[in-house]
């Protein structure tokens, strides 16, 4: 005996609201849209340990989800948000939260030294510079090249030596790895000359050159003419 | 169709439903819920009546959608397991009575077990639960006609319930996957990206967006809810609809 009987054995007004049913339902789709067009606020990040309890013992993983959550906050359905609509207290709360899950990704720093410090608004982008100024602190050699980009930042985007200053300084005392790359601790000289600060360029360039760390050759030469030029400077 | 014949298949899900004692499940559920939305309510630094709102709201949503599906598929697979449907389909019943009979009992006990699930929200947001249970109750009618269709069309518990699953979750996100699928952060350019996108709007066309049921905002925001009351009622009249019509089609093709 066949598993399944002919199609005529199904009755005909069973066939018509299939049909029927299908067509309205790609109707509904197209004519209604998906797409819900009104913004939604951030909200309000729970505590490490609430956060902790959702992820069933996974927190890596729920830090991992959060995080493409976060990051795709500014395109909800059928609108895209500037990053100036985003609260950013709440929005550094989300990212200490899910660096606290997953102290290892850097995911969350180069989503705030690279894309939300984009913003045009100063006290964002320094809300921003600082929370990673803070998560430096905790991990320097590993967390190095965010504070180098806060750096940049800071000096070139927020117009703002001082700050640049503090972060670059931090560099240098903290991030004292054999991974972290010279350039990095030396930025604090280029702030300095930045900043007209040419005597205290001078003598950290030239402590950093007597001191020997400075092993390839080609940087040598290079921190070694700059050293020059600021000494001709009048 | 016989509307007398309809109906005693109903009652017979209810006397099943009263011996499988799914209302205690339910219970359990509530007080679950309000432990954890307690919990998350004290470990909140700010704004934790919300949060004992929300926490309760998204917890029982899932959980009572499991719950109907896990019934549902019990029920009916259970009916054809031990043959009972060709005993009833061999009276002067035919193939259509019993199905809608069927869905009709299990979707008076879904809507059941959606204002069992709800009924702590009418304390905790008080006036915003009415519109919320009204949607839920929508939700578990999705469910349980999403799921007594996978079991004649399956006829396997694991099968049927793990493509239940699926669909809920599916319906639930394929709005925003199809946002991402055409996202910034997506290379256009691609063919792969290009292909992705169009099966996801492809698929989206024909599942129902319950990304717009049951909202836990609602509970906090009751006005939005009034605008969707429409939109969700219609598409949960389309979806039944749609899903009892592949499941009688199957059924009608079954050989027994």
């Amino acid at each position: 005996m066949a598993k399944v009987r002919h199609l005529r054995e199904v009755p005909f007004v069973i066939v018509i609201a299939l049909a029927l049913s299908l067509g309205a339902q790609v109707f509904f789709h197209a004519t209604n849209g998906r797409l819900q067009t009104h913004a939604v606020k951030l909200p309000q990040a729970p505590t490490l340990a609430f956060a902790r309890t959702l992820s069933f013992g996974d927190s890596v993983a729920l830090a991992k989800v959060g995080m493409l959550w976060l990051q795709s906050f500014d395109n909800q359905p059928g609108i895209s948000l500037p990053f100036n609509a985003l609260d950013y207290s709440r929005l550094i709360n989300w990212l200490s939260l899910l660096l606290e899950l997953d102290p290892n990704a850097s995911y969350s720093l180069l989503a705030a030294s690279r894309v939300y410090s984009e913003v045009p608004d100063p006290t964002k982008q320094a809300l921003v510079l600082d929370f990673v100024y803070a998560a430096f602190l905790e991990a320097p050699n590993r967390r190095w090249q965010w504070l180098a980009h806060a750096v940049y930042v800071a000096k070139h985007r927020l117009d703002e030596p001082e700050r640049a200053l503090v972060y670059a300084r931090a560099l240098a005392a903290h991030a004292t790895g054999a991974n972290v790359p010279h350039w990095a601790q030396q930025m604090v000289v280029f702030v300095l000359e930045d900043m007209g600060e040419i005597e205290a360029a001078k003598i950290l360039l030239g402590g950093l050159l007597a001191s020997g760390e400075i092993t390839d050759p080609h940087e040598h030469r290079f921190l070694s003419q700059r050293l020059q030029k600021l000494e001709d400077e009048p | 169709m016989n509307l007398r014949r309809v109906f005693i298949i109903t009652k017979f899900s209810f006397a099943e439903v009263r011996q499988a004692r799914v209302w205690l499940l339910a219970l359990a559920t509530v007080l679950g819920g309000l432990a954890l939305a307690e919990f998350a309510a004290a470990l909140a630094i700010t704004e934790s009546n919300e949060y004992r709102i929300v926490v309760y709201a998204a917890a029982t949503r899932f959980v009572g959608a499991l719950i109907v599906t896990l019934y549902v598929a019990s029920s009916v697979l259970r009916e054809f397991d031990d043959k009972n449907v060709e005993l009833i389909l061999s009276r002067p019943i035919t193939r259509t009575d019993w199905y809608i009979g069927r869905f009709l009992g299990l979707a008076a006990i879904s809507c059941g077990i959606a204002v069992i699930l709800a009924s702590p929200l009418a304390i905790l947001a008080s006036g915003a639960a009415l519109l919320w249970t009204y949607s839920l109750a929508l939700e578990m009618l999705i469910v349980a006609a999403a799921t007594m269709a996978a079991c004649v069309s399956l006829r396997q518990l694991p099968l049927a319930t793990c493509a239940v699953v699926g669909f809920y979750f599916l319906a639930r996100s394929v709005s925003n996957i199809a946002l991402m699928s055409t996202g910034p952060t997506v290379d256009a350019a691609s063919t792969a990206n290009r292909f992705i996108a169009l099966a996801v709007e492809l698929i989206a066309y024909v599942v129902p967006a319950l990304d717009r049921f049951t909202q836990s905002s609602w509970l906090l925001d009751g006005a939005s809810a009034l605008s969707e009351l429409g939109f969700i009622s219609l598409q949960t009249i389309i979806f039944v609809v749609l899903l009892s019509g592949i499941g009688l089609f199957d059924l009608h093709r079954r050989n027994f």
